[in-house]
C-alpha cells in the first residue's frame, strides 16, 4: 500500500474532512435557526398573508333610461362561473384542471376545449369567467359537486339586461368581451374577459356607464375559493357607473318600430303585396334642439342574447342578409330621391334661376336634353305649372330645368354649404358620411361628366347619397327656419343617487344659421304642407286628423325595387318634430313610407301632453 | 460472493440514516402532493414505483464485487463520456438545456450516470501505486478526468450538475494525498468569483494568498501567475456572466435580490423561505403546512421538498434532516479511514462527497443561501434517475463498508 494511504495520514486528512462536514452542517442548521427561530414569527405572519388574494370588485354599470325614466338597460343579479387557473393547485396537478374542465363542461354542455380557451384571460387577481348567466339547474348541479371542483366559484354578479327585448336595440348597442384594441388602448381600466360596450349608447357612453372597478382582499382556501373578506387590508370600493338618460321616448320608439315592421312592399299600382319590406328605418328628431325622440332600424335583434355569449343559431341569425345589426339610420346611405327637391328648389331660388311663381316649360311626361329624353315619374305629364305646384307634385321635368341651369357646381356648392353630406356628429358610433358629388369628384372618378348629370342630381338621383339621419337634419333645418342643430341622444347624466351630473337638455345644441332667406323657407313650408294636406298631394297618407303636416315623398331608383322615402315635419306652423322614413325596395314613398310616418306622428301628438310636461322642466 | 461478510460487517450507522432519509422523503412527498380530496396523488404512487426500482439499483451496487467495478471503471467512464456527447447531439430540449435522452416513455439523464463513473475512475486512478499528487503529471491527469464530464455537462448547459464533478473530486484528491496548498489554489478561482462584486474582501483575499504562498515556499513565479489569474478573473467574470443563459443570469440576480421579482424566479426562494421560517420550532404539523397546502411552493415534491419539511416539522425536523446528512457523510469518512483497500476508501469518499454536495447545495438553496441551481435533495426528492444515482451511491457505501477489512 502506498505511503499516503497509511493510517496516520488518513486520520489527519479525515480530521480536515470532518471539519468541512461539520462546518457546512453547522452553517445549514444555523440558517435554519435564523429562519425558523429568530425570524420564525415574521415568516409565520407572511405565510398567513399568503392566503390573501387581491380581487377585483366589479363596478355596477349605469342604467340607460328614456326621457321619461323608462328603463332601457339595467343590471340584474345573475350567477357566473369563474375559475382561477393560475391557482397553484392546477400548476401542481395539471390533471386536475382537465378533470375540473370535463366536469364543468358536462354541466354547462360545453366541451373542455371550449372552456380551456376561456382560461387565457385569467390573471393573479382575476379569474377566468367560464360561463355567465347560469341557470338555476346549473347552479345547483355545480353546488352539489362543489367539493370535487377546486378553483371553481359560482358567484352572483350584475348582468346587463335590456328589459324591453329588441326595443331600440340599434341605438342602445350591447356589451361584449373587451377586444385587443381596447385592451391596448386602456390597459389600466380593462382586463381580458371584461365586458365593454360594443356599439350604440353602450359604446358611446362607456366611460360614464362603466364606473371604476374596486379592489378588495379576500382570504382564499386551499382550492382558491374565497372564505371571507379580509378586512385588515383597506378596500378600494368600486365606483358605480352613472345613469344615462336619453332623449328617446320609449313609447314613440315602440310605435315607430311597430310601424316599420308592418311595412309591406307596394306591388305596383294595384295595391299591397303581403310581403314585408326587407329592411327599413326611421328617425324622429326635434328640429328646435336636435333631440332624437325615436330612432329605429329594421330588422333588429335582441341585445340580451349577447350577454351570455351567442349560440350558433343566434350568430347565424345576425349574419342573415338583412344585416340586423346594422343601424340603417346612420350606417346606410340612400339616394334621397324627390325628398331632395326641396334642396334643389332652395338652390334655384338662391341662384335666382327660379322665383316662387316661375313657370318653366310645361311637363309633357319627359324632357328633351341634347339627344336624350329625361322622364318625369308622371308619364302623362303635369302640364304647365309654377314652382309651388312643381314642388307639391314633385314634377321631375320642372327640376330638370332647374338643374340644367344650376349645373353640378351650383347644386353641389349649395348642398355642401348646408353640410348635408357630412356626418351629423350624433352621439352614436359608426356613423357614415353621405355624398354630394362635385365636378372634381366626377373628374377624379370618371374622368369627366356630361351636362345631363346635373339633371339627375336635381331630382335626388345619380350619385347623391345621404343617411336617413342626414336627411332628417336637413329637414330640421328647413323646419326650424334655417338653424343648424346637432342631432343627439343624451339628455341627462345622473349619479346613482339621483344627483344630476350633466343636464344636456339645457345645453345649446344649435350650430349657427344657414344663409337662406326666410321667404324662401316660407315658400318651401307652404309647398310641403300642400304635399300632405292638398287633395292631390303625394304625401296625403301621412295626414293625422287636422294637424298641419308638411312633408315630401321620395322614390329612389336603384338596382332592384325602388326605395320608398318620406320626410316630414309638424306642426307646419311651428314644427316640433321631424320624421324621416326609408323603406328599402318597397315601392313609392307616398304609399309605403308616408303611412309609417303617419303612425309615428299620430303617436307623437297623442302623447304631446307628456312632451309638454317634459319641456316645461326646462328653465 | 461471500454473503457472510455483509452480515458481519454491515455498517448500520451508514445504512440507517439512508433508510431514514428515504422514509422521510416518502412521507413528505405524500404530504406535498396529496390531492385536495385527501387521496394520494399519482406522484406519490410513481415515487413508490421509482423507489422499488431504485432498491434493485441499490442491491446491485451493494453486492457488486468491488474488484469488478474497479476493473471496468475506465470502460464505464468512457461510456459515460460518450453518452454525454450523444445527449448534446440527440438529447431532448427542456427549458433551453439538453439534458435528457428520450427513449419511448423513458427519460434518462446521462449526467447522473457520469457522476458514478467519475467516482469509480478517479478512485481507480488515485489508488494507483505511483500516483503522487504533489507532482504535476498525475495531478494533470486527475484534473483531466474531472474536467472532461464537467465541460460536457456545462455545454448542456447545467451549472448545478456540472459542479457535482469537481465537488466530488476534491475530497477524493485530498484523500489521495494532494498537498493542502494545491487545494487552496484549486479553490481560489471560485473564491475569486464569489468576491467579484466585493472589492474590499477581494483585496484581503489576495493579501491572504500572498501570505500562504510565501509560507509554502513556492516560487515567486507561481505566485505571479496566480495573481495574474486572479486579476484576469476579477475583470473578466462580469463579462462572462453577460454571456450566460438568461435563466442563469436571472437566477444569479434573484439570488442577490430575491425581493426584486416576487412572482418570478425570486418567488420560489421567497415562498420557500416563508415556508421554512413559518415552521418555527415544531412546525405546523405533518400534512398541515399552509404554504404547501395552498400550493404556494414551487416544485415542492422535487427541488423544494426541504421547504415542506421545514414548514411541517419545524426546526426540529429540518435540523434532524441536516444532521442525518452530516452523520451519513462523516460516518463515510470514518469508515474510509478503516478501509484497507485504497480503491474502496476513495470510492467511499467520492460517493459521500457526491451526496453531500447535492444535499448541502439543495438545502442552502431552499433557505436562500445559494442560487437556485435545480439540484434535488438526495433520497428525499421525487424520484427518477437522480434517486437511482443516489441509491446506487448508497449501495456502494454499504458495499465498501461491508468489505472494509478486506484488502
Amino acid at each position: 500500500m502506498p505511503r499516503r494511504f497509511h493510517k496516520e495520514d488518513r486520520a489527519h486528512r479525515a480530521r480536515f474532512l470532518y471539519l468541512l462536514i461539520g462546518g457546512i452542517t453547522l452553517l445549514l442548521v444555523g440558517r435554519l435557526g435564523e429562519l425558523q427561530l429568530a425570524k420564525g414569527s415574521f415568516y409565520r405572519t407572511r405565510s398567513q398573508e399568503n392566503r390573501i388574494r387581491a380581487e377585483v370588485l366589479p363596478s355596477d354599470r349605469g342604467r340607460i333610461l328614456d326621457r321619461n325614466g323608462v328603463v332601457l338597460a339595467d343590471d340584474y343579479p345573475s350567477s357566473q362561473l369563474t375559475l382561477y387557473p393560475r391557482h397553484a393547485i392546477f400548476q401542481q396537478y395539471p390533471d386536475s384542471l382537465e378533470q375540473v374542465l370535463a366536469a364543468v363542461g358536462e354541466v354547462l354542455d360545453r366541451t373542455p376545449d371550449e372552456l380551456r380557451k376561456r382560461l387565457a384571460s385569467a390573471t393573479e387577481s382575476r379569474p377566468a369567467i367560464l360561463a355567465r348567466q347560469l341557470s338555476f339547474e346549473q347552479v345547483s348541479l355545480l353546488e352539489e359537486r362543489h367539493s370535487r371542483l377546486p378553483g371553481i366559484t359560482v358567484e352572483a354578479v350584475p348582468v346587463r339586461r335590456y328589459p324591453n327585448g329588441g326595443l331600440a336595440c340599434h341605438l342602445l348597442g350591447y356589451l361584449g368581451e373587451v377586444g385587443p384594441e381596447d385592451l391596448n388602448r386602456d390597459p389600466e381600466t380593462y382586463h381580458a374577459g371584461d365586458l365593454i360596450g360594443k356599439t350604440g349608447i353602450e359604446r358611446q357612453y362607456e366611460t360614464l356607464l362603466r364606473g371604476q372597478d374596486g379592489e378588495a382582499y379576500v382570504e382564499v382556501d386551499v382550492r382558491g375559493r374565497r372564505t371571507r373578506m379580509f378586512t385588515e387590508l383597506p378596500v378600494k370600493p368600486a365606483v358605480p357607473g352613472e345613469d344615462v338618460v336619453l332623449t328617446i321616448d320609449a313609447e314613440l320608439q315602440k310605435e315607430m318600430e311597430a310601424a316599420l315592421a308592418d311595412i309591406r312592399i307596394h306591388g305596383g299600382k294595384d295595391g299591397f303585396d303581403q310581403k314585408p319590406a326587407p329592411a327599413s328605418c326611421a328617425v324622429a328628431i326635434d328640429p328646435r334642439n336636435g333631440e332624437i325622440l325615436a330612432l329605429a332600424s329594421y330588422p333588429g335583434y335582441d341585445p340580451n342574447m349577447f350577454v351570455g355569449g351567442l349560440s350558433k343559431e343566434e350568430y347565424a341569425q345576425l349574419q342573415s342578409p338583412g344585416h340586423p345589426q346594422q343601424n340603417r339610420v346612420i350606417q346606410s346611405t340612400y339616394p334621397p330621391g324627390s325628398t331632395w327637391k326641396v334642396l334643389t328648389s332652395l338652390a334655384g331660388l338662391h341662384a335666382d334661376i327660379v322665383g316662387y311663381d316661375t313657370m318653366l316649360q310645361p311637363c309633357w311626361g319627359r324632357y328633351k336634353f341634347g339627344d336624350r329624353y329625361f322622364r318625369c315619374w308622371n308619364r302623362g305629364g303635369h302640364g304647365p305649372m309654377n314652382h309651388t305646384a312643381a314642388l307639391r307634385q314633385s314634377c321631375d321635368v320642372f327640376y330638370y330645368q332647374v338643374g340644367e341651369q344650376l349645373e353640378v357646381r351650383g347644386l353641389s356648392d349649395f348642398a355642401r354649404g348646408l353640410h348635408v353630406q357630412e356626418k351629423t356628429g350624433i352621439d352614436l358610433p359608426g356613423e357614415r358620411a353621405g355624398l354630394v358629388p362635385t365636378p372634381e369628384w366626377y373628374k377624379e372618378k370618371y374622368g369627366g361628366f356630361g351636362k345631363g348629370v346635373a339633371l339627375n342630381l336635381s331630382i335626388g338621383q345619380g350619385e347623391i347619397l345621404l343617411s336617413p339621419l342626414a336627411l332628417a337634419r336637413f329637414y330640421a333645418l328647413v323646419a326650424n327656419g334655417g338653424t343648424f342643430v346637432q342631432p343627439h341622444m343624451i339628455r341627462e347624466v345622473r349619479a346613482r343617487d339621483g344627483r344630476l351630473v350633466r343636464a344636456a337638455e339645457r345645453e345649446d345644441w344649435t350650430r349657427g344659421r344657414a344663409d337662406i332667406p326666410a321667404a324662401d323657407l316660407d315658400f318651401v313650408h307652404s309647398a310641403l304642407e300642400e304635399v300632405v294636406m292638398h287633395a292631390r298631394g303625394t304625401g296625403k297618407s301621412a295626414r293625422v286628423g287636422e294637424i298641419r303636416i308638411a312633408g315630401k315623398t321620395g322614390t329612389a331608383e336603384n338596382p332592384g325595387e325602388d326605395h320608398a322615402l318620406f320626410a316630414c315635419y309638424a306642426p307646419a306652423d311651428a314644427p316640433t318634430l321631424v320624421v324621416v322614413v326609408v323603406a328599402e325596395h318597397a315601392g313609392h314613398g307616398g304609399s309605403v313610407a308616408a303611412p309609417a310616418a303617419r303612425r309615428v306622428l299620430q303617436c307623437y301628438f297623442e302623447r304631446s301632453g307628456d312632451f309638454a310636461a317634459s319641456l316645461e322642466a326646462q328653465p | 460472493m461471500n454473503l457472510r461478510v455483509y452480515r458481519k460487517h454491515n455498517d448500520w450507522l451508514l445504512m440507517l440514516p439512508t433508510l431514514l432519509l428515504v422514509m422521510a422523503g416518502v412521507a413528505t412527498i405524500y404530504s406535498a402532493t396529496r390531492l385536495a380530496t385527501g387521496d394520494a396523488s399519482a406522484f406519490f404512487e410513481r415515487h413508490l414505483m421509482y423507489l422499488a426500482m431504485g432498491s434493485v439499483v441499490f442491491g446491485f451496487f451493494f453486492f457488486l464485487p468491488l474488484r469488478l467495478w474497479e476493473d471496468w471503471s475506465y470502460v464505464v467512464y468512457g461510456i459515460s463520456l460518450l453518452l454525454l456527447v450523444a445527449v448534446l447531439l440527440f438529447g431532448v430540449d427542456s427549458h433551453g438545456a439538453q439534458r435528457w435522452f428520450q427513449v419511448g416513455p423513458l427519460r434518462s439523464q446521462p449526467s447522473e450516470f457520469a457522476k458514478l463513473a467519475l467516482v469509480a475512475v478517479l478512485a481507480r486512478y488515485l489508488a494507483g501505486k505511483r500516483v503522487d499528487l504533489s507532482r504535476p503529471g498525475p495531478l494533470a491527469i486527475a484534473m483531466l478526468l474531472v474536467l472532461a464530464p464537467t465541460a460536457l455537462v456545462l455545454q448542456q448547459p447545467d451549472l448545478g450538475t456540472a459542479g457535482a464533478f469537481p465537488a466530488l473530486a476534491l475530497p477524493m484528491l485530498i484523500w489521495a494525498g494532494m498537498p493542502r496548498i494545491l487545494l487552496f489554489i484549486l479553490l481560489s478561482p471560485i473564491i475569486g468569483l464569489l468576491l467579484v462584486y466585493n472589492l474590499v474582501f477581494w483585496v484581503v483575499f489576495l493579501v491572504f494568498s500572498i501570505v500562504v504562498f510565501r509560507r509554502s515556499r513556492l516560487s515567486n513565479l507561481l505566485l505571479g501567475l496566480f495573481l495574474l489569474l486572479q486579476v484576469g478573473l476579477h475583470l473578466g467574470a462580469p463579462r462572462v456572466i453577460e454571456t450566460l443563459h438568461p435563466y442563469q443570469q436571472a437566477r444569479i440576480h434573484t439570488f442577490f435580490h430575491p425581493e426584486s421579482d416576487p412572482s418570478g424566479s425570486g418567488w420560489q426562494v421567497l415562498q420557500s423561505r416563508i415556508a421554512i421560517g413559518s415552521g418555527q420550532l415544531f412546525g405546523k404539523g405533518y400534512l398541515q403546512g399552509s404554504q404547501k397546502k395552498l400550493a404556494f411552493l414551487p416544485m415542492q415534491h422535487n427541488d423544494f421538498i426541504f421547504s415542506v419539511i421545514g414548514e411541517e416539522w419545524g426546526f426540529f425536523g429540518a435540523a434532524v434532516i441536516v444532521i442525518l446528512f452530516g452523520l451519513l457523510v462523516a460516518r463515510s469518512v470514518r469508515v474510509a479511514t478503516q478501509c484497507r483497500s485504497p480503491f474502496g476508501s476513495l470510492l467511499l469518499v467520492g460517493v459521500a462527497g457526491l451526496i453531500f454536495y447535492h444535499a448541502a447545495v439543495n438545502m442552502a438553496m431552499t433557505m436562500g443561501l445559494f442560487p437556485v441551481t435545480g439540484l434535488p435533495l438526495p433520497f428525499l426528492s421525487y424520484g427518477g434517475s437522480f434517486l437511482w444515482t443516489m441509491l446506487a451511491a448508497a449501495g456502494q457505501m454499504g458495499n465498501v463498508a461491508a468489505h472494509r477489512f478486506e484488502y
